[in-house]
């Protein structure tokens, strides 16, 4: 892409007066991700029921849009195509030139943020959607997709529900056979239908946690102090506030900027391209608590920079320079407390005196030796595997006009900042002040309302609510199984993990990292660490052993996969990059790095009995 | 460009923010802090009783920041886990700062308190001490005060001759303390044998490794004494090959179940976990008092030096009545009352 055409992009973004609610930020972002697209009259553009790609601004021309009903005509300024930002699996009309086209394509994903923070752009769409289509709406073949998804699915259901309900009556009626006997049997039964509708995904995540605290109140297993104590504990507000406050990072920009900068002062060499996509998602980690959210938020610069590099596609460079872009944003989860909500799950499940004690920067200097381990055993392999000749010049002209769009540092850029260093600094010093992290992080939040710095609006999108709703819930399971003394019952059925856990160290990291990668095969990334923290951590504090410890290796390995479909991260950046790499390379890479980890675990060895963890 | 309002407006806001992050701050910062460090776990019942009688007076005190911290050494009581649990505690000590350290029971003296003997900020109050005062380097130390845990076997003895005398059974009674090795009971074994219990008793101690050795003790007890003496027996590992730790409700039930000769807890515990009857001393004293001392040196300013280390007072009787009838041993109604009365009756 040329300058010039770059240049224009920019220009027409920010005046596009559809494109008004969108944000500086949002609209740097979207920048990588448009093209123009010019059509001869005649030209098809798109057919009804084709599947949806891009979303279209007519810059120049006229275009008809078909439906089985009727048509409409879409003229400079207008929007087509809008469906495919809107969630619809194919296009509703088929738009063919009437005269010499110009179009803008954006990249439908690429609108997939932006529209989650823009409740007006959203309307917006919708009114256009409808205005082009009105009551000629054919809604059939969406329909028609959903439908044939849902019976795959349906099977799936069936059995789950099968399993929902027969598991606990199972465990009711036959539990005492096992040595199961009043409310721990009643327990295991609630956890066995709470699990199954987890693993089945039967539900959205956090409803299983409703049921699971509903049915312990309401057969008064344990007082509701306990069953609800997930909702008052100090990891429910750390997550909460942290949430809060990386919403703030994001949609102020400073984020983007900071990426931006660090792309445009740097080296331009293979080399640095590597480490600069690595260092951005190691930047954002700590930062965004989603590894899909710092996917989208670096891919574009991985895109951007392989346009930039024309030719490169496929070829070694492409695939190191990917590599760093995904290792980046997703290799250091564990290392870093708040880079997903896996690790607020497994902080909130330890004891409080090792929630004081794990606080943000102790558990980045305990996961600090894997850490380093890992990124330099990154490094070697990915030298090893891609090494090349190639020289690779990159222009600056993109990464200068982004910064343009972003426009000088806004009041919410610096109070995002400045509530980043305070945060830090505020936990740096809390030997000092005596204030817990969780509180600390909570003020900060607080000062970012009190400023509007985080609007009402924003506090309730970019929270993830669901998720702290089962985090309250899973946390609250967890305290009322200590609570019945469950996890004894639990650990004498799974006696050979104890002996292990005491008696050979090694082995047990082993056997526990062998089961998480099994479970990984069948569960995504989040139930196997929720299910695997529930079961392995109570077993580890009934033995002395640190559960921090046995949590870190499930946050870390539970990260591992070898096939697409284990890893939703990898199928959104798989998609947002276009699969510009080697993929072969690319997955061999990644496996080679679930044995890093495993490496990175083991070496940490002697580091964590010198810190008295193990 | 903001109006004038919106601009007065930040400004009292920022004060405001300011303002009140500055006293909580403060505030924060001048808080007396108490650190309880516990030898075991939570679910202890010696710990969870120490806790009740340290709440008793410490719940009045809100503007104490208090931090507990378990060493859990009766779950994993292995030369690393114990190396590992000294290290731990000590990093917080040292990050967190406090003003006094209740240590309890002897694994937090060994492993953690004695680092501290005279730290010029960190004041420790011990309890649930039976160790030597040396041994820690607590003797004449400048920050040092607290009450010792010494097991009431004068109350023991007593106890032994009042069911000897109503049950007939021996007129000069031989009791067998059996117990598990953990570094507390090494002194018990030592207090137990170094005991003037002649001439109306005699008594003699005997430590184990693991539960089989602990049955073949139980059941040749009979034949060279009169009762048993139980305290603790968390540690027991299952057998010299296994190392895996018996539930203390399996020991006890195991060995009321088997023995011969009645069996006796020093523990209010021992007959939670299945024990039949219990004398032993008062958690909720080594609680209070060391609760008491604390605020002392944090409320009056008095120096640990000048706090006369307290001996061990009270006692407390636990039972269980029907399982005492069921083996025909009869007491006098007083123990019954004081433990209906103290709420220890099983």
């Amino acid at each position: 892409m040329s300058h010039t055409a770059i240049k224009q992009h920019a220009s027409i973004l920010d005046s596009a007066p559809i494109l008004s609610s969108l944000s500086a930020e949002a609209k740097a972002r979207l920048l990588p991700m448009v093209h123009e697209v010019s059509l001869a009259p005649g030209d098809v553009l798109f057919k009804l029921g084709d599947p949806v790609s891009d979303i279209y601004l007519v810059l120049e021309g006229e275009v008809e849009l078909a439906t089985q009903r009727g048509v409409v005509r879409v003229s400079e300024a207008g929007f087509i195509g809008e469906e495919a930002a809107l969630g619809c699996m194919k296009y509703l009309a088929s738009a063919t030139a009437k005269v010499s086209v110009r179009l803008l394509a954006i990249a439908h994903d690429a609108l997939v943020e932006p529209l989650a923070n823009a409740p007006k752009l959203r309307r917006d769409l919708w009114f256009s959607l409808s205005a082009h289509l009105a009551e000629k709406m054919e809604p059939n073949v969406a329909v028609t997709e959903n439908h044939n998804l849902k019976i795959g699915s349906d099977v799936v259901q069936s059995v789950g529900w099968l399993v929902t309900l027969l598991l606990p009556i199972a465990m009711i009626m036959w539990g005492e056979n096992v040595g199961l006997t009043g409310q721990v049997k009643m327990f295991l039964a609630i956890l066995c239908a709470t699990v199954s509708m987890w693993t089945f995904r039967l539900v959205p995540e956090f409803v299983p946690g409703f049921f699971a605290i509903l049915s312990i109140i309401l057969v008064g297993m344990a007082p509701l102090g306990v069953a609800l104590s997930g909702f008052s504990s100090a990891g429910f507000f750390m997550a909460m506030s942290v949430l809060g406050l990386s919403a703030v990072v994001t949609t102020s920009g400073l984020s983007l900027r900071v990426l931006l900068l660090l792309l445009r002062y740097t080296p331009h060499n293979q080399f640095c391209y590597q480490l600069n996509l690595l260092a951005v998602g190691i930047l954002l980690t700590p930062i965004v608590p989603s590894a899909n959210g710092r996917i989208a938020l670096t891919t574009p610069m991985l895109t951007d920079m392989l346009h930039t590099l024309r030719g490169i596609n496929g070829s070694r460079p492409a695939t190191r320079l990917s590599a760093a872009t995904f290792a980046g944003s997703t290799l250091f989860c564990g290392v870093f407390l708040s880079s997903k909500s896996a690790n607020f799950v497994v902080l909130s499940m330890l004891s409080a005196q090792l929630q004081e004690q794990f606080h943000w920067l102790y558990w980045f200097f305990a996961g600090s030796v894997c850490g380093i381990v890992m990124l330099v055993l990154y490094l070697i392999l990915s030298q090893f595997m891609f090494r090349n000749k190639e020289n690779l010049p990159l222009s600056n002209g993109v990464i200068d006009l982004q910064l343009k769009v972003l426009g000088p540092l806004s009041m919410k850029e610096w109070a995002a900042a400045a509530s980043v260093l305070l945060f830090g600094f505020a936990v740096a010093m809390s030997s000092v002040h005596k204030v817990g992290p969780a509180w600390l992080a909570l003020s900060v939040l607080y000062g970012l309302l009190l400023f509007s710095f985080l609007e009402k609006d924003e506090f309730q999108e970019s929270i993830d609510w669901p998720f702290l709703m089962f985090l309250g819930g899973l946390v609250g399971l967890v305290n009322v199984m200590f609570y019945i003394g469950a996890e004894k019952v639990l650990g004498t059925h799974m006696g050979w993990t104890a002996t292990l856990m005491r008696e050979n160290l090694y082995l047990f990291i082993l056997a526990l990292s062998g089961i998480v990668l099994a479970m990984r095969f069948v569960l995504p990334i989040n139930i196997t660490m929720v299910i695997a923290a529930t079961i392995f951590l109570p077993i580890a504090s009934a033995n002395g052993i640190n559960p921090w410890f046995v949590g870190f290796i499930i946050l870390t390995m539970g990260d591992s996969w070898f096939y697409a479909y284990q890893n939703s991260t990898y199928l959104l950046f798989k998609r947002r990059s276009a699969t510009p790499y080697d993929e072969g390379g690319f997955m061999k890479l990644n496996a080679l790095l679930t044995v890093a980890k495993l490496v990175g675990i083991y070496v940490s060895i002697p580091f964590w009995r010198y810190l008295g963890i193990i | 460009m903001p109006s004038f309002h919106r601009k007065a407006v930040n400004v009292l806001m920022s004060v405001f923010l300011v303002g009140v992050a500055a006293i909580f701050l403060y505030h924060s910062i001048n808080r007396p802090r108490i650190l309880i460090l516990h030898s075991y776990d939570a679910a202890y019942p010696w710990v969870r009783d120490v806790n009740i009688g340290l709440m008793r007076v410490l719940e009045k005190k809100g503007s104490y920041s208090l931090r507990w911290q378990y060493m859990d050494l009766k779950i994993s009581p292995s030369p690393a886990s114990r190396r590992a649990a000294g290290i731990t505690a000590r990093q917080i000590i040292d990050e967190w700062n406090p003003d006094v350290l209740i240590a309890i029971d002897d694994d937090a003296q060994d492993l953690v308190a004695r680092y501290y003997v005279n730290h010029p900020r960190v004041k420790i109050v011990f309890a649930g001490l039976q160790g030597s005062l040396v041994d820690y380097g607590y003797k004449g130390a400048e920050n040092v005060t607290g009450i010792l845990e010494e097991k009431p076997l004068k109350a023991f003895r007593t106890a032994l001759l009042d069911i000897s005398k109503i049950n007939n059974l021996a007129t000069v009674p031989r009791v067998l303390h059996i117990a598990d090795k953990s570094p507390s009971v090494v002194f018990n074994d030592r207090h137990i044998k170094e005991f003037e219990w002649g001439p109306s008793a005699q008594g003699d101690s005997i430590l184990v490794d693991n539960f089989d050795d602990w049955q073949k003790k139980v059941s040749d007890a009979g034949q060279t004494a009169d009762y048993i003496m139980v305290s603790n027996y968390r540690k027991l590992a299952r057998s010299a090959t296994d190392s895996r730790l018996v539930p203390a409700r399996e020991v006890m039930l195991w060995t009321e179940a088997n023995t011969k000769v009645p069996v006796i807890g020093t523990n209010a515990f021992n007959v939670e976990d299945g024990g039949t009857l219990a004398i032993g001393g008062s958690p909720y004293e080594q609680g209070q008092v060391s609760a008491r001392m604390a605020v002392e040196i944090i409320d009056f300013n008095k120096k640990p030096k000048a706090m006369p280390i307290q001996p061990t007072m009270q006692f407390v009787v636990a039972m269980r009545v029907e399982e005492l009838k069921k083996k025909n041993i009869r007491l006098s109604p007083l123990y019954e009352a004081f433990a209906r009365g103290t709420n220890n009756n099983f």
